[in-house]
């Protein structure tokens, strides 16, 4: 059973109390047997405390921290290079879907530019000139063509 | 380089919330040892010990934008590790390891066991007797804490209490249980 003083001896012991209390329980102890053991076993808990070594962090440790440290630096790095990368294809994405949403062009008034168009050759220029042989053949198909734009 | 150990510890944060990594790894520097022999203290265990310090610093380089310079740079890392502490203890839980087998070899105080060494030598002796990391082992996680605080660290109730972010009056009953049952288990060792 301890006294009731008990509290007050371990803030005192911490020097926690302020003056006025501190001075009552001083005033107690010196009457307290059992409070002065208290307070012995008090001291001594401390002093076991006080000295216990504690380890220094082992150098290996040291290292692995300082690269652990690196290491967490780099991916937030690639994290945000990551970020980044994804917010510039969102961006790209959503360029594209409103491009694409634009009103398409009326296809009959294309079909009839298309036949409207002169792929003739001109007449300095023959098919075995080595211009553009593809472009010749796609022209001269085109021409092969009826005025709906159905080959 | 050299100016960097000049700085105080705030003006460290700052440089690195600027983007100066140097600054940050020279608060590693100064904190590592300090923050590992709390770690340990708390633990009592290295392995256990080194993760707490590399999560606690790994809080505080992801941390460091939001801290509001209301604290020194010790209690916020105190703090951080507080909190990395409670959840290791999570996980320790799980595992059931606390075997505290891998105490420094340069410690004095791990020669003989208490309480199974109550047949041990005389009073006078006792801080070389005593297992202090056994003894802390016999506390809850709660009381161990405030003790290693108050009695290693030095630290007041007031500061403990910010330190945990719990009342004062919480801290003094902890440390007042933690002291009596630690009084009633080694009776006659202290």
């Amino acid at each position: 059973m301890s006294c009731e003083y008990s509290r007050d001896l371990h803030a005192w012991h911490d020097g926690e109390l302020s003056d006025s209390a501190q001075r009552r329980i001083e005033a107690h102890v010196a009457e307290c047997e059992q409070c002065r053991q208290e307070l012995r076993e008090l001291q001594s808990l401390s002093r076991v405390l006080a000295a216990m070594q504690r380890p220094t962090m082992p150098q290996d440790a040291k290292q692995r921290l300082g690269d652990s440290l690196l290491i967490g630096q780099r991916s937030l790095l690639r994290m945000a290079e990551l970020l980044s990368a994804a917010a510039a294809l969102i961006l790209a994405v959503g360029l594209a879907f409103l491009v694409q949403g634009r009103p398409a062009p009326n296809r009959t008034s294309t079909a009839v530019e298309v036949t409207a168009i002169d792929y003739s050759l001109p007449d300095e220029m023959s098919p075995l000139d080595g211009g553009a042989p593809e472009s010749i053949e796609l022209a001269q198909w085109l021409e092969g063509l009826p005025a709906t734009g159905q080959p | 380089m050299e100016s960097l150990l000049r700085m105080t510890d705030l003006e460290l944060l700052r440089r690195f919330k600027h983007g100066d990594e140097a600054a940050f790894h020279e608060l590693v520097d100064r904190y590592a040892d300090y923050l590992y022999g709390v770690a340990w203290s708390l633990v009592g265990h290295a392995a256990d010990a080194e993760d707490i310090v590399q999560e606690t610093f790994a809080g505080a380089f992801r941390g460091a934008a939001g801290f509001r310079e209301a604290a020194s740079i010790k209690t916020w890392l105190l703090r951080i590790l507080m909190r990395q502490c409670a959840r290791s203890r999570r996980s320790a839980w799980k595992r059931r390891v606390f075997s505290f087998s891998d105490r420094p070899e340069s410690s004095t105080d791990g020669e003989t066991a208490a309480p199974d060494a109550l047949s041990a030598p005389p009073q006078q002796q006792v801080e070389h007797r005593v297992d202090v990391v056994q003894m802390l082992e016999t506390l809850s996680p709660e009381h161990r804490e405030v003790l290693v605080l108050r009695e290693l660290e030095g630290m007041s109730y007031a500061e403990i209490a910010a330190t945990l972010r719990v009342p004062q009056g919480t801290v003094e009953s902890r440390l007042y249980r933690a002291r009596q049952e630690l009084r009633e288990r080694f009776k006659g060792y202290l």
